[in-house]
């Protein structure tokens, strides 16, 4: 699924350029779940915006299910973003003038889908899988954490891709929606989605079927 | 139009309908500018428009090729026209001529066998006035050289006169005393427009309650003097020269007649108008101006606080473009509907001025389209630079954690 190859990521500051990446190599297998620890500041999250094709690497190269990522255009990139990669941050955003099931089937409007209401039955399904098909209709305001954080991942998944990208998404959760999480996590997984999550939390990280660290702009299995 | 952007237009105009749906006070005080700009430019236009079309109908009947030579009503003991000097006029100018009608002009007390009365304007002429006026009949005929020649006690009332005086609608072959004297009703008008205050001058103002009866040619001693010539040239182009040769005459002779030039008179109108329909643009457009920068501010607002979800809607596969064109729809759409909302606000001024006065308006479709079109503009011209900065923000700071 992801396969990195001498991947660095600096950035320009006031004095000397602050290596963020160092020479970053590893890969991720199609239906693999890998969480990441590493302490605050390691480049974790940069990690996952590069990887996401939010950001970009200074140097290296970077392929996603076999295509070479730095070699495209804007318009290519933002593609790969729609169809073949969900995210989830730490504390999800929602547009809070449209109602859940259109927060869902946001990644919709920027694909190739061409049915509203079909857009949004599947996003109703997508809700009813982590447990929030009741609250279609409601504000995301209205939510709290932890049904945020699913509804999130209902979004992720509505293209149907194939990589998750997760950036400490039970961080905010109480220990009953970290396992909420965790449980759908696998659950996807086991259907097939490979899973790259970050998290500060050991118990959370032992969760996944693969777990690695990034210590000084290197990544290390653990 | 591909599909695929059919469809995103879609999804953009369903979303700002949301959006603004969802802040809506927010959008009703940002676009007041561009309602009262658009309301503003629909008055305009129907004021303007209905003054114009009064002017041109009251002008219409005259002709642009018209002079009158009016005896001077100011001067002490009014001098009227002599028809000596009509003559020499008539002579002169004889071949750029179309017509010309001597008019006497009086007010007259008329009383009806059945006991009906009123004050009216009666103007003694001839046959030739119906025709430079443009006057038509509703029934029976107008004065022709017989009557004049054979000073007949006849007359023909306007539309209005002839309802006044003759309530049951018979009209025609009745008996009418005017000023003493029995006159048989042998015509009657159609009813014509109504009349612009600026035009007093022209004697139109009264056109409504008049009598005509047919020209007196000769007293017992004397040529019976005029009020009033109308003279219809051929061509407008050479009229200046034969005005200037009429005000020569006139000063020679020294007549206490003015000449009144109709086409002067509507310029000098329009002229006036003009100037104060550009005072109305001016304020409409600045109206507009203010309007936009409303929607401008409220936009730069919106892009600061909704960061998030600009971030978010590039995370799951916008382009910098997807936002630039959500961004200026939300702004087209508020706009859209302010302009709406100012033509129906517009529409609503222009009846109620309508209602309240005896101004003429001009309910134009015209008016509703340029105020759509105008808002609109406004939208996206203001919009835009909103939308470029909302697709310059940057995913990864946005979604950060703290933001
Ligand atoms: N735009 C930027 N400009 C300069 N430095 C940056 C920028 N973004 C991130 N950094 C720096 O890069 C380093 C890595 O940041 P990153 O957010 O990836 O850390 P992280 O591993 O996710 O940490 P945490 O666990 O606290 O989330 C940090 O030292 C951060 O200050
Ligand atoms: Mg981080």
């Amino acid at each position: 699924m992801i396969e990195v190859r001498g991947l660095s990521k600096s950035y320009a500051g006031p004095g000397a350029p602050l290596m963020v990446l160092r020479d970053l190599s590893f890969s991720l297998g199609e239906g693999e779940f890998l969480s990441l620890m590493g302490s605050s500041g390691a480049g974790k999250s940069t990690l996952l915006n590069v990887l996401g094709c939010l950001d970009t690497a200074t140097q290296g190269s970077y392929c996603l299910a076999g295509t070479e990522v730095s070699g495209l255009s804007p318009r290519e990139l933002a593609q790969v973003r729609n169809r073949d990669i969900g995210f989830v941050f730490q504390s999800s955003h929602f547009v809070d003038y449209l109602d859940l099931a259109d927060n869902v089937a946001l990644p919709g409007t920027y694909g190739d889908s061409d049915n509203g209401a079909a857009d949004r039955e599947r996003a109703v399904g997508l809700l009813d899988s982590v447990g929030l098909g009741e609250r279609q209709d409601h504000r995301p305001s209205m939510l709290s954490g932890g049904e945020r954080q699913r509804a999130a991942i209902a979004r992720a998944l509505f293209n149907n891709p194939g990589l998750l990208l997760a950036d400490e998404p039970t961080g905010n959760l109480d220990e009953d929606n970290v396992h909420n999480v965790l449980a759908i996590f696998r659950r996807l997984n086991r259907e097939g989605l490979a899973i790259l999550m970050v998290t500060h939390d050991p118990q959370v990280a032992a969760q996944a079927g693969r777990q690695a660290r990034l210590d000084d702009g290197v990544l290390i299995d653990a | 139009m591909p599909d695929a952007m059919i469809k995103r237009l879609q999804a953009d105009l369903l979303n700002a309908t949301r959006l603004w749906r969802t802040f809506r006070s927010q959008a009703l005080l940002s676009a007041l500018g561009v309602v009262v700009g658009v309301a503003g430019l629909v008055i305009l236009i129907a004021v303007g428009g209905g003054a114009k079309r009064e002017l041109e109908a009251a002008l219409g009947s005259l002709g642009a090729g018209a002079v009158l030579i009016r005896s001077d009503a100011d001067a002490t003991g009014t001098r009227p026209v002599e028809q000596r000097f009509v003559d020499r006029a008539l002579t002169l100018l004889g071949p750029q001529i179309e017509a010309s009608a001597r008019v006497q002009s009086t007010t007259v007390h008329a009383t009806t066998a059945q006991g009906e009365t009123g004050d009216f304007r009666r103007l003694a002429t001839e046959g030739s006035y119906r025709e430079i006026f443009r006057l038509r009949l509703y029934a029976g005929r107008f004065i022709t050289a017989h009557d004049i020649r054979e000073a007949q006690r006849v007359c023909v009332l306007t539309w209005e006169a002839a309802r006044r005086l003759f309530p049951n609608g018979q009209v025609l072959g009745q008996q009418l005393r005017i000023d003493g004297d029995w006159h048989t009703v042998v015509g009657w008008l159609q009813p014509s427009g109504s009349q612009l205050p600026e035009l007093n001058a022209l004697n139109l103002a009264d056109i409504n309650l008049r009598i005509y009866t047919p020209l007196q040619v000769r007293t017992v001693v004397t040529r019976t003097p005029l009020d009033e010539v109308v003279l219809k040239f051929r061509s407008e182009a050479r009229m200046s020269s034969a005005i200037e040769l009429l005000q020569r005459m006139l000063a020679h002779n020294e007549e206490s007649a003015e000449l009144i030039i109709p086409i002067e008179l509507l310029r000098q109108q329009q002229a006036t108008q003009s100037m104060f329909q550009l005072f109305l643009l001016a304020v409409a457009g600045l109206m507009l101006v203010v309007g936009g920068v409303g929607i401008m501010n409220t936009m730069i607002l919106n892009v600061v606080s909704r960061r998030p979800e600009i971030g978010l809607r590039i995370a799951v596969g916008a382009t910098q473009r997807d936002i630039v064109q959500q961004f200026v729809c939300e702004a087209l759409v508020l706009a859209a509907a302010a302009g709406a909302a100012g033509i129906l606000v517009g529409y609503v001024v222009v009846a109620l001025i309508g209602w309240g006065t005896d101004w003429s308006m001009a309910f134009d479709a015209s008016a509703a389209v340029l105020g759509f079109t105008v808002a609109v503009t406004v939208g996206g011209v203001f919009g835009g630079y909103p939308a470029l900065l909302a697709a310059s923000v940057s995913p990864i700071e946005s979604l950060r954690r703290a933001a």
